[in-house]
């Protein structure tokens, strides 16, 4: 719902921008030769809309996110890069006036489809989102809440599960004397790691990560952004910001988004230092946004 | 490349958590909606009897006579309207007064254990403050205002006649002042909310021009909290016309409509109260329900536009 | 100038005297409460049966009586009352079905309770052919139900929607969201509305009168006629022996005390649950 305002609050404020965006065609996909890895997801001819017939929020999206690898989504706010995320593991179904046309597809397969069961796709596609989001209980119970939800699992399963991913998020140390503790107890950048943790205790296929950053403080963003980097060996992570710095160091693809349309997507090199499309040098350059 | 095709679709005819904790949620919020519905059926159900039998009439006719089986409404309803108006005419102001105090005149620390008192007087039971009433209110009320209005104000024209009554405690009154103390709460409590949701830049530009507490309050203040403050007022009404157990203590249980305010008289919900488990006949019973069934109408009423005024804030 | 000044002066005059005389009646009613209470309190209160007109006696059965029922309203009312709730806060806020029915709800609450009482006369006294505490606990459930309903809606409504989403993204269903994260989130919020509701209906006289009925017997049969304080209270209150004015008056003491209890636990116990968890 806040985001729906934020694009029409947007599109308020910045009508000069839309009519230079509006010749604009078609996204240029750029640098994108043989030496890639395979595309774990496709979207496909995306269009999302917050309300039956309102404007899309999303225009046309056409993008490959590729296996093992961090995909950074930049724009200024409004532009839809928070929406497109969204649409990956349809958790914009809660709310039901919103709604995606086109494909996405993970390993092949189209996850917009009606029959799809959600709860398995999200299971596969984690979330971790702008604010630290801990459950209302434990540590441990935080880390096994969604092993729960999956069933099929020992007691003695879930411990090594929960270990494993505690370390890999790089909080075992911290936090291994305090299992028990209430996860509320733990310091914003401590919450964070705990929600990845928590995601990756589920084995997930892709991971989106929303602006997970933007409420920590320097040190804790170090952290993270150093567990990011890590990660992608073993997972496709597609990570929302906007702060520029954070795409160029981490990322190894970037999209530009610009009033709901993916103005440009390639390696990140070449979108930060030669990109084909003027708006998005501009931004780059920092001249809007 | 996984194969994991089809792995994500779902399985028909797989139990859905989902819909059964949807269906059973939704049953419950359905049952509000017929418990009401049931409410408003079995009154009419059961106070079918009188209606068909005394029609229109029921509510104008002042008789109400078990032992001749001729019943008419019209007393408990002027005692009921009648001791709910006194109820709101002294709490209003009172209330009002207390919430000014509470939210823009007192310091923190009077303001807080003063407030929490007032609720707990929201929190006593009706029927202690009945008790209340009866032993210690009324005797004193008596001694202390009856005999003397009795002497100084029923010469008075136009009002005179309210104080020319049988200075016993008991009455439609006394019954009246100790509705006004059950409902002082929320009006209170009400108006108080209402008075501290209004930005301090109002206060801020209203004293800045050199305006005494007064004016801030009354010219700026109170018109705009309007709405909360009238529908405050109304739902403490509401409050008055169904409460049954203080009023069953002091209001003296006669069905007749005098002009004296000393007098014993009835509301509705003492008179099922007092009667309803003495009433032998099926008329009897029956028109006891009928006045159940008024009642309902006079509270939905009112509630209904206490609360739809509540919701306009 | 100076009459700007008296105008004044003279309304926060009024309003310092409006919040004393609150004051006033809460402690009158308080010191006669607890001066007339403690006259007639006493161990044989707890330990003997309510007794006939003019004799001695206490009020054990009507104390036992009043649990039974107040505790099992309440047991029925708040499955019900929060499922309720639960659905009206997880309706669309624009709904009209939702609407009407959170409207319906504010209208059985300020229902007169002696229209309940009537209401459970006809359901189920008339029905099983008897007074009884079954129809007592019935009355005070439907009491109970809208308070509880809309605490439930109010506190789930706050839970941050960022806490649903991060359960959903988990792959959790909806209700595993609702009851094991919303509900542990609200929990303190709704513990605290379903003990207002036991706090309004531990007190309830009128309901009673033509459900629960009363009894000189000490009872646990649901199906019979079942003591209770409040009618209690009542009938000695209003009757001309002295010895049943002072039993009615011990009962007013500990059925208003046991309810400040309840009010105090109710602001008191949601605060400590949440310092509990802060300090773990």
């Amino acid at each position: 719902m806040t985001m729906n305002n934020n694009v029409n609050v947007f599109m308020e404020e910045r009508p000069e921008h839309i009519d230079s965006v509006q010749a604009v065609s078609d996204v240029t996909v750029t640098g994108l030769e043989s030496a890639n890895p395979m595309p774990r997801m496709e979207v496909r001819d995306l269009n999302f809309f917050y309300n039956k017939g309102a404007e899309p929020a999303l225009k046309n999206i056409n993008m490959p996110i590729y296996n093992n690898r961090v995909t950074a989504l930049i724009g200024p706010s409004g532009c839809g890069k928070s929406t497109l995320l969204r649409t990956m593991n349809r958790i914009y179904d809660l709310y039901g006036t919103q709604h995606a046309e086109g494909e996405v597809l993970l390993d092949g397969e189209d996850i917009l489809k009606s029959n799809v069961d959600l709860n398995a796709l999200r299971s596969k596609v984690g979330m971790v989102f702008q604010k630290p989001t801990p459950f209302p209980m434990s540590i441990y119970d935080n880390i096994t809440f969604g092993l729960k939800m999956q069933g099929g699992m020992s007691a003695p399963q879930m411990a090594v599960r929960a270990k494993k991913a505690l370390k890999r998020a790089h909080l075992w140390k911290e936090v291994k004397d305090k299992l028990n503790a209430d996860a509320s107890s733990l310091s914003g950048g401590q919450q964070q790691r705990l929600c990845i943790a928590r995601t990756i205790a589920l084995k997930p296929e892709v991971i989106l990560m929303d602006e997970p950053t933007s409420a920590l403080d320097p040190l804790a963003t170090a952290a993270i952004e150093e567990l990011i980097t890590e990660l992608r060996e073993k997972y496709t992570i597609v990570i929302v910001t906007h702060n520029m710095q954070q795409a160029m160091r981490i990322s190894d693809y970037t999209g530009f988004m610009y009033l709901g349309k993916l103005m440009e997507f390639g390696p990140t090199g070449k979108i930060f230092h030669n990109a084909d499309n003027q708006k998005t040098r501009d931004y780059i350059a920092g001249n809007f946004g | 490349m996984h194969s994991t095709t089809s792995a994500l679709t779902l399985r028909p005819g797989a139990i859905n958590g989902d819909s059964v904790f949807h269906r059973l949620s939704f049953a419950s919020a359905v049952l509000i909606f017929l418990v009401l519905i049931g409410i408003i059926l079995s009154l009419i159900d059961g106070g079918w009897q009188a209606l068909a039998k005394f029609g229109p009439g029921f509510i104008f006719n002042n008789t109400w006579d078990p032992v001749g089986g001729e019943f008419g409404a019209a007393a408990a309803i002027y005692g009921t309207l009648v001791s709910s108006l006194i109820a709101i005419v002294i709490a209003i102001p009172i209330g009002l007064g207390t919430a000014i105090f509470l939210a823009e005149l007192a310091p923190e620390w009077i303001s807080r254990p003063v407030g929490m008192a007032i609720e707990l007087l929201a929190a006593v039971p009706s029927i202690i403050y009945g008790m209340w009433g009866l032993f210690v209110f009324a005797p004193w009320f008596s001694e202390g205002f009856q005999f003397w209005a009795l002497e100084n104000l029923v010469n008075i024209p136009l009002i005179g006649p309210w104080f020319d009554g049988p200075p016993i405690g008991i009455g439609l009154l006394t019954a009246g002042i100790i509705l006004s103390f059950m409902i002082l709460p929320i009006i209170t409590a009400l108006t108080r909310d209402a008075l501290k949701t209004v930005p301090n830049v109002v206060r801020e530009a209203a004293y800045g021009i050199g305006a005494t507490p007064y004016e801030v309050i009354t010219r700026v203040l109170l018109p705009t909290i309007k709405n909360a403050a009238v529908g405050a007022g109304i739902l403490g009404l509401g409050r008055a016309l169904g409460e049954t157990m203080a009023v069953a203590f002091v209001i003296g249980g006669a069905n007749r409509i005098e002009t004296s305010l000393f007098m014993p008289a009835s509301s509705i919900s003492s008179t099922i109260a007092q009667q309803f488990n003495e009433a032998t006949n099926e008329l009897h019973i029956a028109s006891l329900i009928s006045l159940g069934l008024v009642l309902f109408i006079l509270t939905f009423v009112v509630m209904g536009a206490a609360r739809i005024l509540l919701r306009k804030r | 100038m100076s009459l700007r000044k008296l105008k004044n002066q003279a309304f926060i005059g009024f309003c310092i005297l409006s919040a004393l005389f609150g004051l006033v009646v809460l402690s009158s009613v308080l010191y006669s409460l607890v001066g007339k209470g403690i006259a007639g309190m006493g161990l044989h209160i707890f330990t003997e049966l309510t007794p006939g007109p003019g004799s001695h006696g206490g009020l054990k059965n009507a104390i036992v009586g009043s649990l039974i029922l107040t505790t099992l309203g309440i047991v029925i009312a708040t499955p019900l009352g929060i499922l309720a709730g639960t659905w009206l806060s997880e309706s669309n806020k624009s709904s009209k079905a939702a609407e009407m029915l959170r409207f319906l709800n504010g209208m059985l609450m300020s229902a007169p309770s002696i229209l309940i009482g009537l209401f459970v006369y006809k359901m189920v006294v008339v029905t099983t052919g008897s007074f009884s505490g079954w129809a007592g606990a019935t009355a005070l459930a439907i009491l109970a139900l809208p308070i509880i309903v809309s605490t439930t809606e109010e506190m789930l409504r706050l839970v941050p929607t960022t806490l649903k989403e991060a359960g959903s993204g988990l792959g959790a269903p909806r209700w595993q969201v609702i009851t094991k994260l919303c509900y542990r989130a609200a929990g303190p919020g709704i513990i605290t509305g379903v003990l207002l509701a036991m706090a309004r209906i531990t007190g309830e006289t009128a309901p009673l009168l033509f459900t629960a009925l009363n009894s000189n017997y000490m009872t646990t049969d649901m199906s019979q006629p079942m003591a209770n304080l409040p009618v209690t209270i009542y009938q000695y209150a209003m009757s001309p022996y002295e010895s049943w004015n002072e039993l009615a008056w011990a009962g007013a003491l500990l059925i208003t005390t046991f309810i400040l209890i309840i009010n105090i636990l109710a602001t008191v116990l949601p605060r400590w649950l949440k310092a509990r968890k802060a300090a773990k």
